[in-house]
């Protein structure tokens, strides 16, 4: 049968790099290419960057995929920034008139929770049928972190990233998970993964709307403070959402 | 002019796409898998479809609303 494990595993893969060019090329025709290059390399900073720290912590691992930045297959990142991308702009096309009559309270943190609600509905049946088909393998309940074992490679042959390295960020996080991690699960996934889903498409979708927001700036400021901003997102998100020990 | 509505609703087309892999995946999901999960909710891979239908229906039916006006 074509439709067998096998083939939604490499699938996920390159339907992730498949999404990405697409959007990248929608945004750039829609937007230009000052936004596209600020919004995908924020998405990626961001992404990359605390799906980074979250592997090192020993909450998951990516196994069996073909490329990787870092500890996190390069699908990821780029498939989470098209994803926001895709939901703010049907955000804006449910909701959105004329963006200039909102204001802050009223429009931009009302559209990024609807950002972020999107994303977490579309989250809540991704997570188990990745877990279903080995795109990502979240830590037992009963350990600290991915241990050998965990991970069975029924559907890939690159055997790849399938426990957690010794690394610093596991070290640092440990205390928290003295008895159990994650113990709250919700579809057999911890719960905050789904809290951390929401928190990170409404806290990337607030700083981006904002900043396209300030139509009298320049381009060339208006990517570096975002880029500066969500490099300050990585640390202070990835600390509190991995050591909340729900 | 086609490619000029595919091209605007090119986001939910993807959205949709996003969803039908949920969809598609459920439905051909091993069981000894899905009994990995260890949920009471989630017992067989179509149960994942099912969810991910309900989920995925009122977006659906507000954007094809959204659009016809």
């Amino acid at each position: 049968m074509v439709l067998n494990p096998e083939f939604f595993k490499y699938t996920f893969e390159l339907g992730c790099f498949i999404i990405f060019i697409i959007c990248v090329y929608h945004s750039y025709l829609s937007y230009g290419l000052a936004k596209t290059i600020r919004e995908f390399i924020a998405g990626f900073i961001l992404s990359a960057g605390c799906e980074n720290f979250g592997v090192l912590s020993g909450a998951y691992v990516y196994p069996g995929f073909n490329l990787y930045f870092f500890e996190i297959p390069l699908a990821n990142p780029l498939s989470w920034v098209a994803l926001v991308y895709v939901i703010m702009e049907i955000t804006n096309r449910l909701y959105i008139k004329n963006f200039e009559r909102y204001s802050i309270i009223g429009g931009l943190i009302c559209f990024a929770f609807i950002d972020g609600l999107f994303a977490l509905m579309l989250d809540l049946m991704m997570d188990p049928l990745a877990t279903v088909y080995n795109w990502w393998i979240w830590v037992d309940p009963d350990q600290t972190k991915v241990v050998e074992g965990d991970v069975l490679p029924y559907n890939f042959n690159e055997i790849t990233h399938t426990i957690t390295p010794d690394n610093w960020v596991y070290d640092f996080f440990k205390e928290n998970f003295q008895e159990s991690r994650y113990p709250t699960r919700w579809f057999g996934i911890p719960l905050i993964n789904y809290i951390s889903w929401f928190v990170f498409v409404f806290v990337f979708s607030f700083q981006f709307r904002w900043i396209e927001d300030r139509s009298d700036w320049k381009q060339i400021n208006k990517s570096l403070l975002l880029w500066l901003i969500v490099l300050i997102d990585v640390p202070i998100l990835s600390w509190l959402l991995i050591s909340i020990n729900l | 002019m086609t490619f000029k509505k595919i091209f605007y609703h090119l986001p939910f087309i993807l959205f949709s796409y996003f969803f039908l892999g949920l969809i598609i995946g459920g439905l051909f999901a091993p069981q000894e898998r899905v009994d990995l999960l260890d949920c009471s909710f989630i017992t067989k891979g179509w149960h994942i479809s099912v969810v991910s239908s309900i989920l995925y229906l009122p977006v659906l039916f507000t954007y094809l609303k959204k659009a016809k006006n």
